[in-house]
């Protein structure tokens, strides 16, 4: 009798014990119906069109374009003539022939953006806005080289140009 | 074509045995006008004290030039130098030269040279500002 009894206690704290796991399960599932946040930035970006080389005899006009403007409404993509690279002591840029040989020649430039002279200037040549591949920075950069008395030959200099985005 | 290498200021192709010097603006009829595209980025995000790090560096296969990358803080450190990049050529794991605390490093510098394909005389360059962000 004793032992039907004890059996009959252990049997009824089995079926306890397995109902409270899923009983517990079922309060879980319902308790944890949420939410999971997904994060992923996307930074702006561009690309700026920069001349590879200017053959002066065909166009003196430097131009700025861009074909990809990835930024959002507020920001502006600058682009400026690196004057400290670009322009020599005195803010003159030049272009040579043999530069650093023997037989080297130079011939001056003037640079004017619109007719303003930029000789050792950060000139700016290029602003987009917003968003807009649209260069609203104004007259283009115009070279001019002060060759009434140079030698014949090809002369050669280069320009670099600093970007940035606010 | 997009290839993906892992380098350290090493060449993605030849190096030129000689650094030419030359073209950009001409005074003479030499090559028709093109351009270059640079690539330009708000901000690029490392993590912090190591040198290994992913970025996201190209050339766009649509230009007529090699890049040749580098890049470096507003105080003047550079932090990575690549060779030469084919167009349509890109970066994605880099090693810097230096690790860097967490924080934020405004205006450095990511510098494109450019030469040209076939002569690798220098053409006309340009540096791009961005904000890097150094992460835990």
């Amino acid at each position: 009798m004793m032992k039907k009894r004890l059996f009959s206690l252990l049997l009824a704290a089995a079926i306890l014990c397995g109902t409270m796991p899923s009983t517990a399960f079922a309060f879980d599932e319902v308790a944890t119906n949420g939410e999971t946040v997904v994060n992923y930035t996307v930074s702006a970006s561009y690309v700026i069109n920069i001349p590879a080389s200017i053959n002066l005899n065909e166009n003196p006009n430097l131009e700025i374009t861009a074909s990809s403007m990835n930024t959002n409404w507020g920001q502006r993509v600058s682009v400026f003539i690196d004057g400290s690279r670009t322009f020599e002591n005195g803010g003159n840029f030049y272009l040579y022939q043999n530069k650093g040989a023997g037989d080297e020649k130079k011939i001056k430039c003037d640079v004017r953006k619109g007719s303003n002279p930029v000789n050792g200037l950060d000139a700016e040549v290029g602003r987009f806005d917003d968003g807009s591949t649209e260069n609203t920075a104004g007259n283009g950069l115009t070279i001019t080289p002060m060759s009434s008395n140079a030698s014949p030959g090809t002369y050669t200099g280069i320009i670099y140009f600093r970007i940035s985005m606010s | 074509m997009t290839v993906s290498s892992y380098f350290k200021g090493g060449s993605l192709v030849d190096k030129p045995a000689v650094e030419a010097t030359s073209p950009v603006v001409r005074e003479n009829n030499a090559s028709a006008s093109n351009s270059i595209s640079i690539p330009g980025y708000e901000k690029l995000v490392i993590k912090a004290g190591q040198v290994d790090q992913v970025v996201d560096f190209y050339n766009p296969e649509e230009n007529e030039c090699y890049f040749r990358i580098s890049f470096t803080l507003a105080d003047g450190m550079e932090l990575f130098s690549s060779g030469m990049i084919k167009p349509g050529q890109r970066i994605e794991k880099i090693e810097i030269n230096h690790s860097l605390k967490a924080g934020k490093y405004e205006d450095a510098i990511l510098r494109y040279d450019c030469y040209a394909l076939e002569t690798l005389q220098p053409l006309n360059g340009s540096e791009t500002l961005l904000n890097l962000e150094v992460i835990p």
